[in-house]
């Protein structure tokens, strides 16, 4: 226990110190918030029972943040250490691999929800974004979205050779994710084979559930995407544990 | 690595505590794949390792409790501040005395608000031995820990050295300076291409070259060398080196002084 805390106030210390890191997770989350707010404003639109843009925008960008936490921040921390040699170094102290990974999953998810918590609230107290759903179903909708995005850099990190290639593979990635997410350009205006595609795109729906939660949808029509983003949790989790070397 | 080296280098862990062993060998002999299989990372192919009596495979952490290791390639985030690594490592194991006090031994004390990107060499290799003593260990394993130094800064680092040994540690280190070996280790194994070749005191190692005694002294007016080379029984006459000249230069202690008396 003295292990994982002190590591996990180290790591966090070095995620702050990180300064790129932090405007991806933290400012650039609430500066969208902001720009979409003043471009799209959320006055109610028409067809959509009194529901600004922002009310739609909001939850996807908060899928967004996880789905590039998971894509480029994890990774990056972990495979630059490996590449340092700084894993190494603490594998030949008593320090267990399961604390180290708790430690870095506490920081990172401590670090999304800090960014989340900003998004909604400069989303709500900017421009009177609002959602209805309980705040409990978001919080644990986001919770299972942060925690496949995670699991999912875990397996990034497991299969990378080493940090150079993060940042290539993570765009190849994040390009398709944000095109075929529904909340960058609407998928009913694509052709069926693109839309059946986009069906295996985790980032899709985790913005729907997202989206759900904070609309306060009933679960149970939620469930087919539930059960895209907990397969993610546990396809990732199975390959990182499998294949991770700690050198 | 041969089953052959395995077995030979296995004695020191059961030698008396408070002895420095050192490995010595050419690029490639396979120095720091015997530390590695000492500290429980690479599984070794053939043959028994023990630490401690404690095999560091199947009692990974019970090895790694006791021993304190430095690497030769591993880095620490520079964003760092030197004192913290050392208080975190320090967390890491059940027993520990004060982080602040293994600076102050490694003297980084005074530095250990300063980003580890901000240390020289000698210094980064100095925490590096400071997260290495952390914990107090019963078994310290160097792995070439003067390589990139300054002659200057490699004494200090050989000071720590001898210092540890004072506290009863036993300390396995490797290097390829012959220098080194000779002015820091007890005992020594010379290894090549996996094989271990000579194992025995620095002493007896030079001394089975032949019967040749070494005397070391310094003098104030320059003596002819000729004339001590006629003394009868003198095999060679060795000047001053260049790095003895660096040293006085910059500060360091004359190397003669610390020559090992054989």
């Amino acid at each position: 226990m003295r292990a994982y805390r002190s590591l996990a106030y180290v790591l966090a210390k070095l995620a702050l110190r990180d300064h790129v890191a932090v405007f991806f997770a933290l400012a650039l989350p609430a500066g969208l918030v902001v720009l979409f707010g003043f471009a799209f404003g959320n006055a109610p639109v028409s067809q959509e029972a009194g529901r600004g843009a922002l009310d739609h925008q909001l939850p996807a960008i908060a899928a967004w943040v996880f789905a590039m936490t998971g894509l480029f921040s994890v990774p990056m921390a972990l495979l630059g250490r490996r590449d340092a040699g700084t894993l190494r170094r603490f594998q030949v102290t008593p320090l267990r691999p399961a604390t180290y990974l708790a430690a870095d999953i506490t920081v990172q998810l401590g670090q999304a929800a800090v960014g989340l918590a900003l998004l909604f609230t400069v989303g709500a107290l900017g421009f009177g974004a609002r959602g209805g759903g309980a705040v409990a179903g978001v919080i644990a909708a986001a919770a299972l979205s942060a925690a496949a995005f995670l699991a999912f850099g875990y397996a990034l990190a497991a299969l990378l050779p080493n940090a150079r290639t993060v940042p290539v593979v993570g765009n190849v990635l994040a390009v398709p994710m944000l095109f075929l997410s529904g909340a960058t350009a609407p998928l009913e205006v694509m052709p069926e084979a693109v839309r059946r595609v986009a069906e295996f795109n985790p980032l899709l729906h985790a913005v729907t559930l997202l989206r759900g939660a904070w609309f306060g949808e009933p679960w149970s029509a939620l469930a087919s995407s539930v059960a895209v983003v907990a397969g993610l949790l546990v396809a990732g989790s199975a390959i990182a544990a499998a294949r991770f070397n700690w050198s | 690595m041969s089953r052959r080296l395995v077995h030979a280098i296995a004695p020191p862990t059961g030698s008396p505590r408070g002895e420095v062993f050192g490995i010595v060998g050419p690029n490639g002999a396979g120095k720091t794949t015997v530390l590695e299989c000492m500290s429980g990372l690479r599984r070794p192919d053939a043959g028994a390792v023990r630490v401690l009596g404690l095999d560091p495979q199947a009692d990974r952490y019970a090895v790694r409790e006791r021993i304190g290791v430095q690497l030769q390639a591993a880095a620490l985030p520079d964003a760092l501040r030197v004192g913290e690594p050392v208080t975190l490592f320090a967390a890491f194991y059940p027993r520990t005395g004060d982080p602040m006090e293994a600076l102050r031994r490694v003297g980084l004390e005074e530095r250990r608000a300063a980003r580890v990107a901000a240390l020289s060499g000698g210094q980064r290799q100095r925490l590096f031995i400071a997260l290495a003593l952390v914990h107090e260990p019963e078994v310290v394993l160097l792995d070439e820990l003067t390589t990139r130094l300054d002659p200057q800064a490699r004494r200090d680092a050989w000071a720590l050295v001898r210092e540890i040994r004072e506290r009863g540690a036993t300390v396995i280190l490797t290097t390829h300076f012959m220098e080194e070996a000779e002015r820091l280790c007890d005992r020594v194994a010379i290894i090549d291409r996996g094989r271990v070749v000579a194992l025995d005191s620095v002493g007896r190692l030079i001394a089975s070259l032949g019967e040749e005694r070494r005397v070391v002294f310094t003098y104030e007016d320059a003596i002819d060398g000729t004339s001590l080379r006629g003394l009868p029984g003198v095999v060679r006459v060795e000047r001053p080196t260049l790095e003895d000249v660096f040293l006085a230069r910059t500060g360091g202690a004359p190397s003669v002084g610390d020559a090992p008396a054989t």
